[in-house]
């Protein structure tokens, strides 16, 4: 089995092969050969889906995982990764759509909470770092800044409005 | 002296659980009361029996009085205990309290109010001679008037909201022209949060340190202070990691602080546990910020290093004995950190997240205490406050200490919900902790200094364990899925008896 591992938008091709009860996985290089030795990994399960023990060339790991989509979250001796996993053809989508760019740029709720007010209107032009609006959660007022400079597309929310994690709220062009 | 029996503790989460392990040692039967939301909480199991409030708003369970009261008279509790947040510091609460003949397991409603006010209570420091950061005396409302109070004062300034705390209502405003935006944002924070929009301003300092000292008084007169805590590692002016004792202070500081920290206690008669927050400035000079009226989140760290239960002298004096020890007799041992889990993220603006926990695994073994609210199944809103749990550690120095929360926190497991375990680990790592020279501003000045990294060759493990992790997940799946089983399989001979048109 072949895929491609994506971590802080860097990019590894690994192979996946049987090893017993266990895998052996192998590093590809750019062309495709193997690179490095092959890596060992025996997985004991404490828990299914949600936490393992692993044996990484003997070295003893306890990894926590989250699945969501074709990225997993694993939490590994006190640090937390944040990786995408794909198979080829998962790959080969995801390379053509990240070289037509995204245009439009959604501003989501980055938590549950309450748009308190919302600072801009569509047609404003804004500048990265300008507050657009700002969110009530746990108590706490936390302004939303514009991430790029742009005009203000879409506003999908209002002041009083309860929004979830993940809502688009506005978008900007 | 009044004896205790039985004791109602107003408040969830670990602190909840904390004064209940307390109340057990000390053979007090305990009483926890509860939101629909916390059923299954672990502070309503360890309890000797638990009161339904309300659904999970706190505004309809854990800040009803009147329910909580109907608690206390239901089960016959003859004490309180507030904990922090919520109510500890509601002198309405406070009157009821007493006014229903019960004990009220904190300072007197005079107190509480003396220094509630953070206005009133700079009056009232100024007056007993205690240091205080320059700035106002009273609310300011008048937008000319701000602009004039901030040209005294200097800039940067800090908003404040009056009947502020947790960091809630700050705001810093660092030129004239964002002050008065600044100053509405702060006074509408403050009007929701505290149902009371008055703001003051007040000296930003350079390279301060939020040093705090534990006090404590009795009824008979009598108040000691307990040490310092150095709580300056902070985000969102949110305390996230404190020590004791902090490396800033020397034995000369730390006594000219104690004794700062008991003249201002005693200029307002004060009873029960209580801390002063000083910020210490780069030339070491303190000035004193506020009182907290209450026992403090951070706590556990004066407990490790002075062997003093805070919990159990908070209910001996509120019974009406006098303090079990002298200045002389308290004394300090090694060095102690707490770390506060968040649910949080801190890769991303440390925004609070949400979630149910799956899988909870806490670190265990020499000098870690763990105080914890949460459970497998938990779910994590934005009902409630944020902070989860706390880790503590202690050892025989500074460095142990350091070395032994680093080895706690990398054996905490919390899944489905994202916690800050990681970047306090960074922190710990870094040169501004490891060398001890850090002030408030040192997280969110350097922010690149705690972020994230990776060695090439670690990532390359990281990429392997995924791959192999993913495999893993997702073949599984497709074995035990049931839309992804052959038709045929899912059939039954009950099923294929039943099938329209199958001979009967």
């Amino acid at each position: 089995m072949k895929y491609h591992v994506l971590i802080d938008g860097e990019h590894h091709a690994v192979t996946l092969a049987a090893d017993g009860s266990a895998w052996s996985v192998t590093m590809l290089d750019d062309d495709g050969a193997p690179s490095g030795k092959p890596v060992h990994i025996d997985i004991g399960t404490l828990r299914e889906a949600h936490a393992y023990s692993l044996l990484v060339n003997q070295r003893s790991i306890d990894v926590a995982v989250e699945e969501q989509g074709s990225s997993l979250s694993m939490v590994i001796g006190g640090g937390r990764y944040k990786v995408d996993v794909l198979g080829e053809r998962e790959y080969l989508a995801h390379s053509i759509k990240a070289e037509q760019g995204d245009g439009d740029k959604t501003v989501e709720a980055a938590m549950t909470g309450i748009v308190v007010d919302v600072l801009v209107a569509e047609g404003d032009a804004v500048t990265k770092g300008q507050t657009l609006f700002i969110l009530e959660a746990m108590k706490m007022e936390n302004e939303v800044k514009a991430s790029v400079d742009g005009v203000v597309a879409r506003v999908a929310r209002s002041a009083g409005e309860t929004v979830n994690l993940g809502d688009v709220v506005l978008e900007i062009e | 002296m009044r004896e205790l029996k039985k004791v109602l503790i107003a408040n969830r989460g670990e602190i909840a659980l904390r004064v209940i392990r307390t109340c057990r040692e000390m053979g007090l039967r305990t009483v926890a009361v509860f939101s629909d939301a916390d059923r299954n909480a672990p502070h309503v199991r360890a309890a000797y029996q638990a009161v339904r409030l309300g659904p999970a708003p706190v505004g309809e369970s854990y800040l009803r009085a009147d329910k909580i009261l109907e608690a206390a008279k239901a089960t016959g509790a003859d004490a309180i205990h507030p904990g922090f947040g919520f109510l500890s510091e509601n002198t309405t609460f406070v009157q009821a309290v007493r006014d229903a003949g019960l004990i009220f397991v904190g300072p007197s409603p005079e107190a509480i109010l003396a220094m509630g006010d953070k206005i009133e209570a700079r009056r009232r420091m100024v007056a007993a001679g205690v240091p205080v950061v320059p700035g106002m005396e009273d609310p300011v409302t008048d937008p000319e008037l701000l602009r004039s109070e901030a040209e005294r004062i200097g800039l940067p300034v800090m908003i404040k909201a009056s009947a502020g705390g947790g960091g809630k209502g700050i705001r810093i405003a660092r030129t004239m022209d964002e002050l008065q935006s600044l100053a509405d944002r702060a006074s509408s924070e403050a009007a929701a949060a505290f149902g009371n929009g008055a703001i003051y301003l007040e000296k930003y300092l350079e390279e301060p340190r939020h040093i705090e000292v534990q006090i404590f008084g009795d009824s008979h007169g009598n108040v000691v202070h307990i040490g310092e805590r150095e709580c300056s590692i902070q985000r969102r002016h949110q305390k996230v990691i404190e020590e004791r004792p902090s490396p800033l202070i020397d034995d000369e500081l730390r006594e000219k602080m104690g004794a700062a920290a008991v003249k201002a206690a005693k200029a307002i008669n004060y009873e029960n546990a209580g801390t002063l927050e000083f910020l210490v400035d780069k030339h070491r000079d303190f000035y004193m910020l506020e009182m907290n009226t209450r026992l403090q989140v951070e706590h556990p760290i004066t407990e490790a290093t002075s062997g003093i239960d805070l919990v159990r002298w908070q209910l001996d004096v509120a019974a009406g004995k006098p303090l079990p020890m002298t200045q002389d007799e308290i004394k300090h041992e090694g060095h102690a950190i707490e770390c506060r889990l968040y649910a949080e993220d801190a890769d991303n603006g440390f925004l609070p997240a949400v979630g149910t926990v799956k899988r909870l695994e806490w670190p265990g073994g020499n000098g870690v205490r763990i105080d914890s609210g949460l459970y497998e199944g938990m779910a994590v809103t934005p009902h409630y406050d944020p902070m989860l749990a706390k880790i503590i550690v202690h050892a025989h120095d500074r460095d142990a200490a350091i070395a032994r929360m680093s080895r706690a926190l990398s054996e905490v497991q919390v899944t489905g919900v994202v916690t800050n375990a990681a970047f306090m680990r960074r922190v710990l790592h870094s040169e501004p902790f490891q060398s001890g020279r850090y002030d408030t501003h040192t997280i969110e000045g350097h922010p690149e200094d705690f972020a994230p990294k990776l060695s090439d060759a670690r990532r390359r493990d990281i990429a392997c364990i995924a791959a192999a992790m993913a495999h893993t997940l997702r073949s599984r799946r497709g074995f035990t899925a049931r839309d992804s089983a052959p038709r045929s399989s899912r059939s039954s001979a009950w099923v294929d008896a039943f099938r329209p048109g199958a001979a009967s």
